[in-house]
């Protein structure tokens, strides 16, 4: 066969390819609630959300106490100034940006939790770590957090010290979820979007550790 | 590992990748979709993966200038070897392909991604240890590489004349030496950030 229309062929294939990607890789374990991240989640949205799916318990070892946080600006939407003050409940800590598609992508799933655990000694914070410049600008956190739904504590962590001091080794991450006991040890770590069943059965778990 | 090839395909239409992206598209062009350029790129982009799971080196200030230098110096050298006879034997295939490798790798070292499902589980797992998600993050960077092999085959199926051929890797290696300089001044984050906003606005 003419090499052109060989490679006409396999251009054609490999555009199918990327097509198919989009149109059968969805997720596999998706937020089932506003997974548009551009429509605000209404508190009826998450509030008839489904029952969490089951999953196995992930295992929950000791990695022990959690880092300090380094040099914040401040907290928003909270009465809490510290970390230590949630002591006796578990405690989801979330670093994210509000620009990262991936972070929006799992807000559904954090208002979940909220929704669920909120009133059974469970909490979430979320540390803001702006990759941009914009996204350093308390405005526009505020502005996101009401668009996106993000209705807990927010830790303003401008300079990204609190970012790198938790995560190991010279590159950091967004999203990436610790679950802390009761006792502020980290007991679970999850990097990206995805298994939120996983993440839902730990916070259970969790909870039902004895104080 | 299929899932991870997928996921990474969807991830290459996000501004997060426009810095993986770029320098290879670059040379697949300049290098008129050479097979073994692309081969050269996947193992160096793959290469680039596993260094990134480690998690031992993140480049910053000098490094990252450096790193720029080198992607404009393969660039330069690629677009005037061609005219410059003490030049001709970087036009050679296998070096070209050693070139193009090469940029491949730095691109991963400049690569900021957008961590989905799939490159998640590599990453939580490359904690307790880099050699079991191997596999996962080759298929992921496999998946990355696909819009650089969807310009090899429409530049094969072109097939240009050689001064058709000679603009397109001009023009695509201005765009390379741009993205490489915006690098090495810092001033990348300006291009991703104006690209994210458009996308998540």
């Amino acid at each position: 066969m003419n090499p052109r229309v060989l490679a006409a062929v396999g251009a054609t294939a490999v555009a199918l390819v990327i097509g198919a990607s989009f149109v059968f890789g969805g997720d596999s374990d998706p937020a089932p609630a506003a997974a548009n991240p551009s429509v605000p989640a209404t508190s009826s949205s998450v509030g008839d959300a489904p029952a969490p799916t089951t999953a196995p318990t992930p295992d929950l070892p000791n990695r022990g106490p959690h880092p300090e946080l380094l040099e914040i600006d401040g907290w928003l939407q909270s009465d809490v100034t510290s970390l230590e003050e949630l002591r006796g409940k578990v405690v989801a800590v979330q670093f994210w940006t509000f620009a990262c598609r991936n972070c929006r992508a799992t807000i559904p799933h954090m208002q979940e939790l909220h929704e669920r655990y909120g009133n059974q000694d469970f909490e979430i914070v979320g540390i803001h770590a702006p990759e941009f410049d914009y996204e350093a600008e308390v405005p526009n956190i505020e502005e996101a957090a009401a668009e996106l739904g993000v209705t807990w504590p927010i830790v303003l962590d401008t300079k990204k010290r609190t970012f790198h001091s938790w995560q190991e080794g010279p590159t950091a991450h967004w999203p990436r979820i610790y679950l802390l006991d009761r006792d502020g040890n980290i007991r679970y770590d999850h990097i990206g979007e995805g298994r939120y069943a996983e993440t839902d059965a730990a916070v259970q778990a969790l909870l039902a550790e004895p104080s | 590992m299929l899932a991870a090839f997928f996921e990474a395909i969807r991830a290459t239409t996000q501004p997060c990748t426009l810095l993986l992206l770029i320098p290879p598209i670059v040379m697949a062009i300049i290098t008129r979709g050479r097979w073994t350029v692309f081969a050269a790129i996947c193992v160096g982009a793959v290469l680039g993966g596993w260094l990134f799971i480690a998690n031992v080196v993140a480049l910053d200030g000098w490094q990252l200038q450096l790193s720029a230098a080198l992607v404009i110096t393969a660039i330069g050298l690629e677009l005037t070897a061609p005219s410059v006879p003490q030049l001709r034997r970087a036009t050679t295939t296998s070096a070209q392909a050693a070139v193009a490798g090469l940029v491949a790798f730095v691109a991963t070292l400049w690569w900021r991604p957008c961590i989905g499902e799939e490159l998640g589980v590599i990453l939580t797992g490359a904690r307790n240890g880099v050699s079991g998600e191997l596999p996962g993050m080759t298929a992921y960077m496999l998946g990355a590489m696909v819009p650089v092999l969807a310009v090899v085959l429409v530049t094969r199926a072109i097939d240009p004349s050689p001064m058709a051929a000679r603009r397109a890797g001009w023009a695509a290696g201005t765009i390379g030496v741009v993205v490489a300089a915006a690098v090495a001044i810092g001033r990348h984050d300006e291009l991703v950030t104006t690209l994210t906003r458009w996308t998540t606005s």
